[in-house]
């Protein structure tokens, strides 16, 4: 077991609107961001259910009627959510103005690390589209956002990982693995991915999306609904963190990866990939598997996906996997891809402090061949100590979490949390 | 900080074909890799594939016994952008190719290094400055010491856009003796990223300056520069006999420090040092 890291600061954009606190309520209360849209029907591909993030200036375009050259358009629509929901992290956190912070020394102690898939994509493919040929120049790299977040929080060390839809968590491995080795003191990290027509005919060529809203393990689910978000905590060492006087909202206490060395995007039909990552997150937390009370599903409501992740579960949790809570907020948000595990965590600290598990939107009727103990219909009030949360990607590529109560922080009260318990 | 384990170089390698060059003429006697399954990836997979293929073929057979604690890390400046474009194109005449849309991730060529060589380790790629390859090999060395895995093949590949030079390089890192494994006699001492807003190269010699107080104060240190992708050129200058140094064929020549920086502020050292006579 390794030194946990403290969580102080979260920030989220999503389908479900702007804030970590927009997400958490919108989930914990049912509601789903899904929604028909045109771009689909623009596009030739049907009126797909997407998960759209309603940015500020864009509101009114963006509620109902968006069209795909919207959709696509060359804003840098990655940038502007990985900065909405990064200043809320920041702020969250208590650390000071989110702007442009000059410039840092070279022994700058802020990290940022930000997870994604394919980054800020719509310059570049606005460019494609005017015809042009050429390399991509640096603006159009798929860095943008997390050298805007740098600069404005003058970070000394970015890195952008990516490993497929498994990157959020990727993201917060790495911030992990910094402030543990003592290279940074506070970390920005997270995920964040756009939609555009390039990741829509990507998914609808593999023909992995689902005609109506998605619905994880569900024995009738079809395939995945896409969506897009970005999500940040900050991370920092206890002793940091207690220094400044930083409220520790949650602990990350573990990461684990695995490769399924198998298919280029298909998972290990037994879940072996995934459940390596989960053994090595609990390893890596010092957490048993019977100490974790909720996982926090990659759920994305394909065929394999779903019945992967059920064998996963059981092979980590042999008896407890049909006893153990799960839940899949792909049937609220979609699959926002490298946003997705970055805004599973977010929700994942909220239930450490609220004690509630929101439901798995979609689910009605679930597969009798993945007996695992879903939550479904409304959210479920239970006592969290430690949650495993997984996300898994193409090439195989897993990526697992511990995330656990601010109570394992030495000396920190968290006041409150107990009385917050609902039996 | 310095990692509390320091991983061995057991072997590295790296390639410079043109990029019409064919990827089967760059594999190595007694290849896993059949020229048919290259011609199912794309160029950056199959050319992050030929480059592992050539690293770990410098190694003892007993690498596999930890092929399942074996992570792979690549860096890349541009990633997968020009299958991107091919993608998109496709799209735009109505054709989007479901093969080309599996090569569109930068991950990509970890998912296919990975099933290539059945490594089940940690697996990531690490994209968007020049210095990538370096990035990745930090967080390798990070991986390595927090013990998630026992060994890491680390990759840089990135493509010409125009008729011109592809690159790529594989090293091959683990917490075992080099001796055990490889023919290596490197170690790494030090690595670190930075990213600054302005002026990088201040605040590179700064770093530079703190790493060097940390190398033997006996070590003679070959300090390169490179505007190329410097994975790259720290597996040029590893792969012994160097050829590109010959300077590193001198025993006494312990240490060699590598740094790049970008335009975009990124930058990062590393400094590797003899295996032996050094802690």
């Amino acid at each position: 077991m390794t030194a946990a890291v403290a969580i102080t600061g979260l920030g989220a954009v999503s389908g479900l609107g702007l804030g970590a606190d927009a997400l958490w309520q919108g989930l914990v209360s049912g509601q789903t961001a899904l929604r028909a849209r045109v771009e689909g029907d623009a596009l030739g591909i049907g009126a797909l259910p997407l998960s759209l993030v309603p940015l500020p200036t864009e509101a009114g375009e963006l509620a109902e009627d968006l069209s795909a050259q919207v959709l696509c358009s060359p804003a840098p629509r990655a940038t502007r959510m990985s900065v909405l929901a990064a200043s809320e992290a920041w702020r969250d956190a208590g650390l000071g103005s989110f702007g442009a912070q000059g410039v840092p020394p070279a022994n700058r102690r802020i990290g940022v690390c930000l997870g994604t898939t394919h980054g800020e994509k719509a310059p570049w493919l606005a460019a494609l589209r005017r015809g042009s040929i050429a390399p991509p120049t640096d603006a159009h790299g798929p860095a943008i956002p997390a050298q805007v977040l740098a600069a404005a929080v003058g970070a000394g060390r970015v890195l952008v990982p990516v490993a497929a839809c498994a990157s959020g968590n990727v993201a917060l491995a790495a911030a992990l693995d910094w402030i543990r080795s003592g290279r940074c003191d506070v970390v920005l990290c997270g995920g964040c991915d756009a939609l555009s027509d390039f990741v829509l005919r990507g998914f609808q060529s593999l023909r992995a999306l689902s005609p109506g809203a998605c619905k994880p393990f569900d024995v009738t689910r079809s395939g995945l609904s896409l969506g897009e978000g970005a999500a940040f905590l900050v991370l920092e060492s206890p002793q940091h963190a207690q220094a400044r006087g930083a409220r520790v909202r949650a602990v990350l206490s573990g990461a684990g990866q695995s490769c399924d060395a198998n298919h280029m995007t298909g998972p290990d039909r037994e879940g072996r990939g995934a459940a390596r990552a989960m053994c090595a997150a609990l390893l890596d937390a010092g957490v048993t598997p019977a100490e974790i009370d909720f996982v926090s599903a990659h759920g994305t409501a394909t065929i394999f996906n779903d019945q992967m992740e059920g064998r996963a579960i059981a092979l980590v949790f042999a008896d407890r996997a049909a006893s153990v809570p799960v839940h899949s907020v792909k049937g609220a948000l979609g699959h926002s891809m490298g946003a997705a595990s970055a805004l599973e965590a977010v929700v994942c600290v909220r239930a450490l402090e609220e004690h509630r598990v929101p439901a798995t939107i979609g689910l009605q009727d679930p597969d009798p061949a993945i007996p695992l103990r879903l939550v479904q219909g409304s959210a479920l009030s239970l006592p969290l100590r430690h949650i495993l949360s997984t996300a898994s990607g193409f090439g195989g590529l897993n990526a697992a979490v511990v995330l656990s109560s601010a109570m394992r922080v030495p000396g920190n009260a968290a006041p409150g949390v107990t009385q917050k318990v609902q039996p | 900080m310095r990692p509390a384990t320091l991983p061995t170089l057991a072997a590295a390698i790296a390639l410079f074909p043109s990029n019409d060059t064919p990827l089967a003429a760059l594999l190595p006697t007694g290849a896993k890799t059949a020229t048919e399954q290259l011609a199912r990836l794309d160029r950056l997979c199959g050319l992050a594939v030929v480059g592992s293929e050539g690293c770990l073929a410098r190694l003892e057979p007993t690498w596999r016994d930890q092929a399942a604690q074996t992570a792979v890390f690549c860096g890349s400046r541009d990633g997968c952008l020009a299958t991107d474009t091919a993608f998109f194109r496709g799209v735009q005449n109505g054709e989007a190719s479901p093969r080309l849309f599996a090569y569109t991730l930068h991950s990509a060529p970890v998912g296919a290094v990975s099933i290539q060589h059945g490594l089940l380790g940690p697996g990531a790629t690490v994209i968007g400055s020049q210095v990538a390859g370096l990035q990745a090999l930090e967080e390798a060395t990070l991986l390595l010491s927090s013990g998630r895995a026992r060994a890491c093949l680390v990759l840089s590949c990135d493509l010409a856009w125009s008729p011109g030079i592809d690159a790529v390089a594989a090293l091959y890192l683990t917490s075992q003796p080099a001796s055990l494994i490889g023919y290596s006699t490197w170690k790494i001492l030090d690595i670190h990223s930075f990213f600054v807003a302005e002026q990088p190269d201040i605040a590179l010699s700064r770093a530079l300056a703190a790493l060097h107080q940390r190398v033997p104060q006996s070590a003679a240190a070959l300090a390169v520069s490179t505007s190329g992708p410097p994975l790259a050129t720290l597996a040029a200058l590893l792969d012994e006999p160097s050829t590109v140094h010959p300077q590193l064929n001198d025993p006494s020549q312990s240490c060699v420090v590598i740094t790049s920086q970008d335009a975009q502020g990124y930058a990062a050292a590393a400094v590797i040092g003899r295996d032996h006579g050094v802690s």
